[in-house]
């Protein structure tokens, strides 16, 4: 996933907030079409559940309308939106903590609740229905290894390699060191390459 | 950095979070460390699995769901709001009203501080000048229940323009919400004292005790003048009485302790002086006074015993022209309202 950090961009959120501030229902829809989706995949890949990333998606969103009076635009709204992504799903995961670890990677069972949910995308001329399935596949497999990860190394991963966050902005945001953040870092991927290399053989 | 330190420090060096100095150490170490040159690899690959994850497709519904809920969300704070600030349909009857009350309040205070207005002197003056001077001097005792004169018609209308002044004046002093310091007499009383000045038939003088009238008016009408609390009492009791019949009655128990002299003098500064110093050598005092160039009124308590010896006093101070008979006897202070014209 690219991270749009253009000028225009930042600009165009600025003003969008700005319009949110006056009640503009219309300027903060646009924003959750921005976001809807990046937001949802974050949610998603911390929780490993289609429902509840669904259910936080929504809060994080009110919640970031309910609190738009606080924002100062001292980070970038996305960057802002996405803290409190993270903070209402780690709240979430510690509620259903049993589940999910139960909806852990196994290489008997597939993923619960994602099945159903990828077959959106029409097929194209690029890739083949093989080459497709493997990729599902694969998708799969790596977020069972995500389950598998405690809660406090999936954050700081998801952050890094997915939102490709530095290492000082997952620190502000989570409030962590940078150390701190780069060792859970380099365990969690540690902890990644070697689930992807039990269930796939090889990576 | 051994092989361990360097091993933990790869996932660092692949997003470029290691010093030039370590970086070097690694590069140098990669060389000829195959486990840890596959370690990076694979480490690679990871983080691509990763990257290359895609975004999943939420709920085709979620927009919407979310959209609902910021619009709840905002029709709550507005009603929040609205309970502080009123929508704009309420804004102009609430302005309108408040400046009805506004206005209210500014008349109510008003009437509240504002002094006590005081009425125009009406032209009394000129019906004593006009009327005392034909009325006859001699005083006829019990003459009371007599009725009045004949009044020729041109001054019918002039007494009634001045009844007409004398009831502004009372609607003025009852509109302000004030007692006035001084009852006005009612409508009969005033034309008797009125038609007492009038040129009396020579067969029928006019009847001195309805000078009392007319001097209340010329009290009354002075606005600023203040009887003694008993006269002032005995006015509001005039004044509440339900008839004519009934006011004559309680009158007339009154008029023992005050009575009235009309005095014609040249000039009305000399004989105001000379008031003051007849008073002072028959033990009496000036109560009140109002003195204007036309003439004026004063008022002198004296005792009932030397009544006769001051009133002998200010006959000699110029001409009296009229007067209510002495009070009955007794002891006690007796008030003689003196009316003085030049």
């Amino acid at each position: 996933m690219i991270r749009e950090k253009n000028r225009a961009t930042i600009d165009a959120d600025a003003e969008l907030v700005k319009s949110c501030r006056t009640g503009d229902l219309r300027a903060f829809e646009t924003l959750v079409e921005k976001y809807r989706n990046r937001m949802f995949t974050l949610v998603y890949r911390i929780l490993g559940d289609y429902d509840d990333a669904a259910e936080v998606t929504q809060d994080a969103f009110v919640a970031a309308w309910r609190a738009l009076g606080k924002f100062r635009g001292e980070a970038l709204f996305s960057t802002w939106l996405t803290r409190i992504t993270v903070n209402l799903s780690r709240n979430r995961l510690q509620q259903t903590r049993t589940r999910s670890s139960r909806e852990a990677y196994s290489l008997d069972e597939p993923i619960p609740g994602c099945e159903e949910c990828r077959h959106s995308d029409p097929p194209s001329d690029g890739p083949s229905a093989q080459e497709m399935l493997e990729r599902e596949e694969i998708r799969i497999r790596v977020q069972g290894c995500i389950n598998g990860l405690e809660p406090g190394y999936r954050e700081v991963l998801l952050l890094r390699d997915v939102e490709e966050y530095s290492y000082g902005e997952i620190g502000g945001m989570l409030g962590l060191a940078e150390g701190t953040v780069k060792s859970r870092i380099s365990r969690a991927r540690e902890a990644i390459r070697g689930c992807l290399k039990r269930v796939l053989g090889e990576i | 950095m051994d092989h361990a330190g360097i091993r933990g420090k790869l996932s660092a060096y692949l997003d470029g979070a290691v010093t030039s100095r370590e970086k070097a150490l690694i590069e140098e170490h990669l060389k000829t460390c195959p486990e840890c040159e596959a370690a990076l690899r694979d480490l690679r690959r990871t983080v691509e699995c990763l990257r290359t994850m895609g975004e999943e497709e939420p709920p085709p519904w979620l927009t919407q769901r979310i959209m609902a809920r910021i619009r709840e969300e905002a029709a709550q704070e507005k009603g929040f709001l609205r309970r502080f600030f009123p929508p704009m349909r309420w804004k102009l009857p609430l302005e309108a009203a408040a400046l009805v009350f506004l206005s209210v309040t500014v008349y109510m205070v008003y009437r509240s501080v504002s002094p006590e207005v005081k009425i125009a002197v009406p032209p009394v003056a000129e019906i004593q000048r006009e009327g005392a001077p034909q009325a006859p001097p001699a005083v006829t005792p019990g003459s009371e229940t007599e009725q009045p004169p004949a009044v020729p018609e041109k001054r019918t209308t002039e007494k009634k323009k001045q009844d007409v002044a004398s009831t502004k004046g009372r609607a003025v002093l009852r509109s302000s919400g004030e007692t006035p310091a001084v009852a006005l007499p009612s409508e009969s009383a005033r034309e008797e004292a009125a038609s007492q000045f009038a040129p009396p038939p020579p067969a029928a003088p006019a009847p001195m005790p309805e000078i009392k009238g007319g001097a209340q008016r010329v009290l009354g009408e002075q606005g600023d003048m203040t009887l003694p609390r008993d006269a002032e009492n005995r006015r509001k009791e005039e004044k509440s009485a339900p008839s004519p019949a009934m006011r004559a009655k309680a009158v007339a128990p009154t008029a023992t302790r005050e009575m009235r002299v009309v005095l014609g003098v040249n000039d009305t500064d000399t004989a105001f002086r000379e008031i003051d110093r007849i008073a002072g050598l028959s033990g009496g005092t000036i109560v009140r006074r109002s003195a204007r160039d036309e003439g004026g009124v004063c008022i002198v308590r004296v005792e009932r015993e030397r009544l006769g010896e001051f009133l002998e006093r200010v006959g000699k101070v110029g001409e009296v022209r009229g007067k209510t008979p002495l009070p009955a006897g007794g002891n006690g202070m007796v008030e003689v309202l003196i009316t003085v014209e030049p």
